[in-house]
This record gives structure tokens, sequence and C-alpha cells, in this order.
């Protein structure tokens, strides 16, 4: 008998535990020819702002050891043309549409919700919370459990569709930030977003990066974003999905036994545009050699030593 | 459409000092490629490198099913790349890109260093495959600028004669040809055909594609620029190879990587 891979994130039904990230997958149709789409669990798509955003200038990548930087600025077409453009296309996928929403007050994060809710074809919102917050001086919302709170109950109150709140590791302590998005109202977390990062070229003494500073992705931030997946599910009782450095099965499983419901795969479309699917095909087969019947028994299944063997 | 396949290496040489030609297996890219499309290569199989690199298209053979790679080492990825031997497979993402878009005018090509790897393709392209005695090109002039530090990287050369394009070359140090940077024998050649009707195709380090864009745009001529960008994904996901064009910012991998050189602000 085949597996079962099911497994819910709050009342998204997901075929399969992997979703390709936020701002690596586009808005979906990038990736049409070169996967099968509908084989995922779902996807999420660049972030929407109420108004089309630019983008910073280039350079907007950089490889570093093991992972990469990138300062896209959000660019974006706003949230209108992405409903005129870019819906149709997912509208009637089967698979999981879940839109990535960021703003810079927390009247934009309801407004593009609230306009986002009213269209058909859209399965979830994930709320990019690494957003600087102009009214705090360009502080990220997702850097104190008070704006963490303020922008997920206000978001809540706009919309019956399932609302993942998308941690920023770029904090002192992932467990108060977790605990305020579940005692707001988030139906799931996801983490981690990228991780504040640098690279200098030293001949021109110049940052490789046009914006200096950029967020850091990839394989190398894969033990910082488990550690923190575990706290988050140390904390709250909401379904947490693993974002960070996922390239493989092993890598996948891991989230997955540290209590991750589901996963995303971000820098990994990068590499190989079939990570995903390799990773689908490897976790039906990882079930069977190991006869489990469901992928959402792995789910927290980490064994604590307790202190009694080695 | 881009597609993904594992490309045999066939050949992988130096050719001058620092620069490799690869030849590869890959029918589904060889049978669709135009002149300015690019490979997306994965080169390491771990983290080094981590990301896909670009390179255009050299030749494109659709019977032999084979495409070639003109690529001058750079930094790890490129050096890993020379390290690949006969039968070893590449994954690669390909064709990418719009390529260039030409009718039957007279064109010059203006390339600079490695630049030349899209140009000679679309040279081919415009004047009939070398070896076959196709008249496609007959009767239209493709004239060829060719620049270089010094006379060791001065390539394909000969191959480009064979073609029957006009070859001019020009070398930082003076070694060879005018002694220059090519965008001066560009600004010497406009002058001299001032009377014809042509474009311009350019490939090269951002600062001579610059020099080209206002040498060609101040006098309407038209021309088309390959740009360079870094890339993360090469399909048009992620956003990372942004070039500022009047109306915004767009994409190198799957927008271009050729614009038109009123098309951008470089
Ligand atoms: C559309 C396109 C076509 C290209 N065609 C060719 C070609 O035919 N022959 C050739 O020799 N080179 C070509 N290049 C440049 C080639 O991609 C880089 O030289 C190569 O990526 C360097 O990798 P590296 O690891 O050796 O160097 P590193 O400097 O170590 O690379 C570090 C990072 O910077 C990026 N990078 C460095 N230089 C460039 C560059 N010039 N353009 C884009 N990204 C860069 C790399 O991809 C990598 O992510 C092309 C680039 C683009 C965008
Ligand atoms: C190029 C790029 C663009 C991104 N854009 C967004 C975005 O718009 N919204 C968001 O919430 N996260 C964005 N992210 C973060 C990813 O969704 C993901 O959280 C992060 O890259 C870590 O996962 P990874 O290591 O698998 O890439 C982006 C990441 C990259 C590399
Ligand atoms: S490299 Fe990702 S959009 Fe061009």
């Amino acid at each position: 008998m085949k597996p079962n891979l099911r497994v819910k994130i709050g009342s998204i039904e997901l075929k399969n535990p992997v979703l390709a990230a936020s701002g690596t997958f586009g808005y979906g149709d990038e990736y049409a020819d070169l996967i099968d789409i509908e084989g995922l669990g779902g996807f999420v798509t660049k972030a929407i702002t109420l108004l089309p955003r630019e983008g910073n200038a280039p350079p907007r990548t950089v490889e570093t050891p093991a992972g990469m930087l990138n300062s896209i600025g959000l660019e974006n077409v706003g949230v209108e043309a992405f409903i005129a453009e870019k819906l149709p296309f997912l509208h009637g996928l089967e698979t999981a549409v879940i839109v990535n929403i960021a703003g810079s007050t927390v009247e934009e994060y309801v407004e593009v919700t609230r306009r986002l809710s009213e269209c058909d074809g859209i399965d979830g919102f994930e709320l990019n919370i690494s957003c600087p917050n102009v009214s705090k001086g360009g502080l990220a919302f997702g850097s104190s459990p008070e704006t963490v709170s303020e922008v997920v109950s206000a978001t809540r109150a706009s919309t019956r569709l399932p609302l993942i709140v998308k941690l920023t590791p770029n904090v002192t302590d992932i467990a108060p930030i977790a605990r305020a998005a579940e005692d707001s109202g988030a139906d799931a977390i996801s983490l981690i977003n990228t991780l504040v990062g640098m690279a200098v070229d030293v001949q021109t003494r110049r940052p490789k990066l046009a914006s200096v500073t950029g967020g850091l992705s990839g394989p190398a931030i894969k033990p910082v974003a488990l550690a923190m997946v575990w706290k988050a599910t140390q904390t709250v009782r909401i379904p947490i999905i693993g974002i960070g450095g996922i390239l493989n099965t092993m890598d996948a499983l891991e989230f997955l036994i540290s209590g991750a419901s589901a996963v995303q795969v971000g820098t990994g479309n990068f590499v190989d545009p079939r990570c995903t699917m390799k990773i689908i095909d490897g976790l039906e087969h990882f079930c069977e050699e190991n006869h489990i019947a469901k992928i959402s028994d792995l789910v927290g299944s980490l064994q604590l030593s307790t202190g009694g063997a080695g | 459409m881009i597609t993904q396949a594992v490309g045999r290496v066939l050949s992988n040489e130096q050719v001058a000092p620092g620069i490799f030609l690869m030849s590869l297996k890959l029918p589904w890219i060889a049978q669709r490629a135009k002149p300015g499309q690019f490979i997306h290569v994965r080169i390491g199989s771990q983290f080094r490198p981590l990301l896909r690199r670009p390179f255009s298209i050299y030749r494109a053979d659709a019977e032999r099913e084979e495409i070639q790679i003109l690529y001058q080492l750079v930094g790890e990825g490129t050096m890993r790349l020379s390290e690949k031997g006969e039968g070893e497979g590449l994954d690669c993402l390909g064709p990418i890109g719009n390529g260039f878009w030409f009718r039957r005018e007279d064109a010059v090509l203006v390339s600079g260093g490695i630049g030349i790897a899209p140009l000679f393709f679309l040279a081919e392209a415009m004047l009939g495959k070398m070896s076959s005695d196709d008249p496609r090109g007959r009767g239209r002039k493709v004239t060829i600028l060719i620049g270089a530090s010094s006379r060791d990287y001065l390539m394909r050369r000969k191959e480009l004669e064979l073609l029957g394009a006009e070859v001019r070359v020009a070398t930082d140090d003076g070694s060879e040809g005018y002694a220059g940077p090519v965008t001066e024998l560009l600004a010497a050649t406009l002058q001299e055909n001032s009377d014809r009707a042509f474009s311009v195709f350019a490939c090269g380090p951002r600062p001579m594609l610059k020099e080209v864009a206002r040498i060609t745009v101040r006098r309407r001529i038209p021309c088309q620029l390959s740009l360079e960008e870094h890339m993360a994904c090469g399909v048009g996901a992620c956003l990372g190879c942004a070039v500022r064009t009047p109306s915004g910012y767009r994409r190198v991998c799957v927008d271009g990587p050729v614009f038109d050189a009123e098309e951008v602000i470089l």
C-alpha cells in the first residue's frame, strides 16, 4: 500500500507536505514547463503588496558558501495586477495556492488580504512579517511580539481564509514571537525567512549587493532553521511549516521529525527545478521502506535522549 | 520553452589562455537554440558551486544534436567546469532567453572579450553554416569587430572569415589591429559606412556596452545588446537578474538577455 503523504495546515489539505517557498517560484507559471506543479503539495507566491513595487538596484543576488544572498526588494506587480494577470493561471490548479502578503503598515496588510479574500482560487495567505514597519522606524513587524500581535490580529479580522504567519529569524528569541502569532489567531506558522547577511568584493572594496546587506538562504542556514522550528514546536500548538536550506529528502525529513507538519523549498528550486519532485518521491520511498503508513506519523517524532544511552 | 536535460560532455578543450570550448550532446536544445540564447548549467553536485552558471550558446548543430559553449575561467564555477572530462554528464536548463532578432539587413557585430560567444552563433546564422554552401547569407554584409586585451585572446577569427564575415580587430595593448578600445573601431566603422543602413549587435563588458549604446543611439542606428547579470533561477521566477529600463526593472534571463539599446539604462 502506498504511504499516505497528506497533511493538514489549519483547514488547508495538502496532498503532500512539500511546498515551493515565496519569492523562489514566481507566480507558478515560470516553472510550469519544467515540472508538474500540480504534483506539489502547494506553492507560495512572490510577496504581493498593495501597490506595485520596483524593487532594489542590481546586483540583487550573490552566491556565498553553501548559500546565497538576495535583495530583491519585494518587487511585485501589486495586488490589482496580480488579480487581473496572475490569478487566472492559478485558479483551478490542483495544488494549494498560498499568497504571500507584505506591507509597510498594518493597514496595507489588511487591505491586501481583504481584497484578495474577495477572489476565488486562493487557498490561504502567508504573512511575510520580515518587512520594515514604516510607522516603527523601519523595524521589522516580526521583530517584537507587540507588532506581531497588531498585524496578525488586524489581518485575521479581515479574512476567513487560513492565515500562515511567516517568522523572521532575525530576533533574539523566537518563542514569544511564535506565541504572539498563535494568540492573535494565526492558523499556522512558517519559518524561517532569510537571515541578514553581507559579502564584500575585496578588490573593489564594495559590497557585493547594491543594497549592502541582503537575505541569506540555502543549505548554510539549515541548522539555524531547524533549531528555530524545533523551538517553535515546543512553544505553540498550531502547525509549523519548516523552511531553510532544504535541498533533498533527508533535509525535509529532518524538519518533519523535528516537528514541522510541512516544508517549503526555496533556493533548492534554483539549484534543481526538480528538487521538490525528488523530495516528494523520496518521502514516499522513505515511508515505504520504514513501514510508515502516513507521513503525519513522522511529524514531531524526534527522539530525545533521556540520558540512558551512550 | 525551457527544458532540463543532462548533456554528455563530448569535448572540453582550452582554445586560448584561460578560454575553453566545450561540446555537449543536447538534442532538444540543439534543435531549438537561437543566437543570443543561453543555457544555465549546474556545475557542482554539492555546494561548490551551489547555483547554476549561465553560458551563451556558441554554436548549435541540430543534425549532430550538439551545442557548444565558449567560456572563460573566472572563479570557482568556471574552474570546475574546465575540469569536466569527456563522457561526464552536465545538468543543463535551456534554451533560455529571447535571442537576437534580425532580418536580412547588413550588420555590424561588436565583441568584447568572451562576448564573442553569442556573436559567433549570430554571424553563423546570418551568413549560413560554415561547411555547407547554403546561399542564405549571400548579398548580406556582416562586419565583426573583435576587441581583446591582446592578440592571444583574439578568438575565432579565421572561422569568422571563412563564414564570409569582414573581421576587424582591436587590442588594448596594440599587439594586433587597432590599438585601443573596440568602441573606437565601431565609431570609425560607422563613420565609413554612414551612407548605408545596417544594425549593430553587441556583447561584452558593461562599460563597452554602455559606450556602444551611446554611439548608436545618438546616430539612430538600431542596436541590440546582450547583457549579463547575476542569476539565480534563470527561468524568470526569482527577479534576481534585474536590469533598469525606463519602465521599471526587467529580467535579463527571460525578458533578455538581448535588449534594444534604447530600452535599457546601463
Ligand atoms: C546570459 C549570460 C550569458 C553568458 N555567457 C557567457 C559565455 O558564453 N562565456 C563565458 O565565459 N561567460 C558567460 N557569462 C558569464 C558567466 O556566467 C560567468 O563568468 C560565470 O557565471 C562565472 O562563474 P564563476 O563561478 O567561475 O565565477 P565567480 O566570480 O566565482 O562567480 C560568483 C557569482 O557571480 C556570478 N557571476 C560572475 N561573473 C558573472 C557574469 N559576468 N555574469 C553573470 N554572473 C556572473 C556567478 O554566476 C556566481 O553566481 C554569461 C553570463 C550571462 C548572464
Ligand atoms: C530570491 C528570493 C526571494 C524571496 N522572496 C521572498 C518573498 O517575497 N516573501 C517571503 O516571505 N520570503 C521570500 N524569500 C524567502 C524564502 O521564501 C525562504 O524563506 C528562504 O529563502 C529560506 O529558504 P531556502 O533556504 O529554502 O531558500 C525569498 C528568498 C529568495 C532566495
Ligand atoms: S535569474 Fe531568476 S528571474 Fe532571472
